[in-house]
């Protein structure tokens, strides 16, 4: 298969090459901005998270695509699903809002500075979890706005149900032994966009014929 | 040109842009059905007992203890994209120092249709406290309470709604001895 293709670049020269790369890097470039973009329009640092863990469930489950938005006047309620990231833990986590507590006056709170008006207070729980995430916080008794990564807006089930691949089986095991906790992974790519990129990639890399725009009269 | 490679990156791109489509077209078709159950919600009682903290085991803190009805027919909120309903009864009062509570006490999760139908005398599941730790501090109003639930999609977006809310604030009854099962 690829000594016809070796053959096909040879034919058409360094220009040609030169001109596939360039085509290779604007789809990867397109991603990226895509990507980056979500990001900007929803102000968060990654607007689609991938469920890796099942304290969520039934509600989402390995593997479930979940749509973040965080704008910066965001109010959380209760009943709301945030993912949520404490300073030192290296995977955030998806649960939901148990209680709130909005400052309207400047207090002093136990534990804690003095909040100002505007502040909100936090406490989540997994759906699948018996008691509320105070032991995950790794020491603070409230999460703030600025640990909030973003609201889950948006789901999609999983399409493959990671739960039947047997090397996943083992995670699954150690999950039912200890509390759950949701994490998720942070994708620098989507799953989405990486499938479309390689299903492109494979489409240019294969064309039979040079596209018309390239070389018109010289092949 | 019409090798069996090409055809089937045809084909497999013809069956994911078809699918995205599907899941498009899913997600908006739930937009059309927008019911808006309502149920009824009365607190029995409310009672704060004193009781020890879990983490601090020197401070003193209150728990309160809620006694609750509530009958509500979901079955409206469930359609062919309802994956499940998330029901939550939740506490909402604002304390003497100037903060906004909203503590869920109660919740269940909703899978089937057949069970959409709610009729419920409980006690709270989840622990009741004031955040400045004791209910001194909360108003002699007492609290509203009302029921919400969360509409979770097989895909698409989260929606949510309130079936239920009492009228008049519930007063906290506080009681000198701590809690006896």
């Amino acid at each position: 298969m690829f000594t016809e293709e070796l053959r096909a670049f040879r034919r058409l020269g360094f220009r040609h090459v030169l001109l596939q790369v360039l085509n290779f890097a604007s789809v990867i470039a397109s991603g990226l901005m895509i990507w980056k973009g979500l990001g900007l329009i929803t102000n968060t640092e990654s607007p689609i998270v991938v469920v890796l863990s099942g304290s969520m469930e039934p509600a989402f489950y390995r593997g479930d695509l979940l749509f973040l938005t965080n704008p910066a006047s965001e109010r959380y309620h209760t009943g709301d699903i945030t993912v949520y990231k404490i300073p030192g833990a290296d995977i955030p986590i998806v649960h939901r809002v148990l209680e709130t507590h909005d400052v309207s006056k400047t207090v002093k709170i136990p534990g804690l500075d003095t909040k100002q008006p505007g502040d909100q207070l936090l406490l989540t729980k997994g759906d699948n979890n018996y008691v509320d995430d105070i032991e995950l916080y790794q020491g603070l008794d409230w999460l703030e706005k600025k640990h909030i990564v973003g609201k889950v807006r948006g789901h999609r089930s999983h399409l493959v149900n990671i739960r039947q691949i047997p090397t996943l089986r083992r995670l699954r095991h150690d999950r039912d032994e200890r509390l759950p906790s949701v994490k998720i992974r942070i994708t620098r790519y989507p799953r989405p966009i990486g499938v479309n990129t390689a299903r492109i990639i494979v489409a240019v890399l294969t064309r039979p014929r040079p596209p018309s725009y390239l070389v018109s009269s010289s092949v | 040109m019409h090798s069996l490679y090409s055809r089937v990156n045809n084909l497999s791109a013809f069956l994911s842009t078809c699918t995205m489509a599907l899941l498009a077209a899913i997600a908006l078709s739930s937009l059309l059905f927008n019911a808006d159950p309502k149920g009824d919600l009365s607190i029995a009682s409310v009672k704060v007992h004193p009781a020890k903290s879990h983490r601090y085991p020197r401070k003193k803190m209150e728990n309160g203890f809620v006694n609750f009805n509530i009958t509500a027919d979901l079955t409206p909120l469930f359609h062919w994209n309802t994956k499940q309903l998330f029901l939550y009864l939740e506490a909402e009062y604002q304390n003497t120092k100037g903060v906004n509570n909203s503590v869920v006490i109660w919740d269940r999760i909703i899978r089937r249709k057949e069970d959409a139908v709610i009729n419920v005398a409980g006690r709270n599941k989840y622990a009741f406290k004031e955040i400045s730790s004791s209910f001194k501090n909360a108003p002699t109003a007492g609290s509203h309470y009302s029921l919400k639930y969360n509409v979770m999609p097989y895909v698409g977006a989260l929606t949510y709604g309130e079936a239920a809310r009492t009228s008049e604030p519930v007063e906290f009854t506080i009681e000198a001895a701590p809690y006896e099962v």
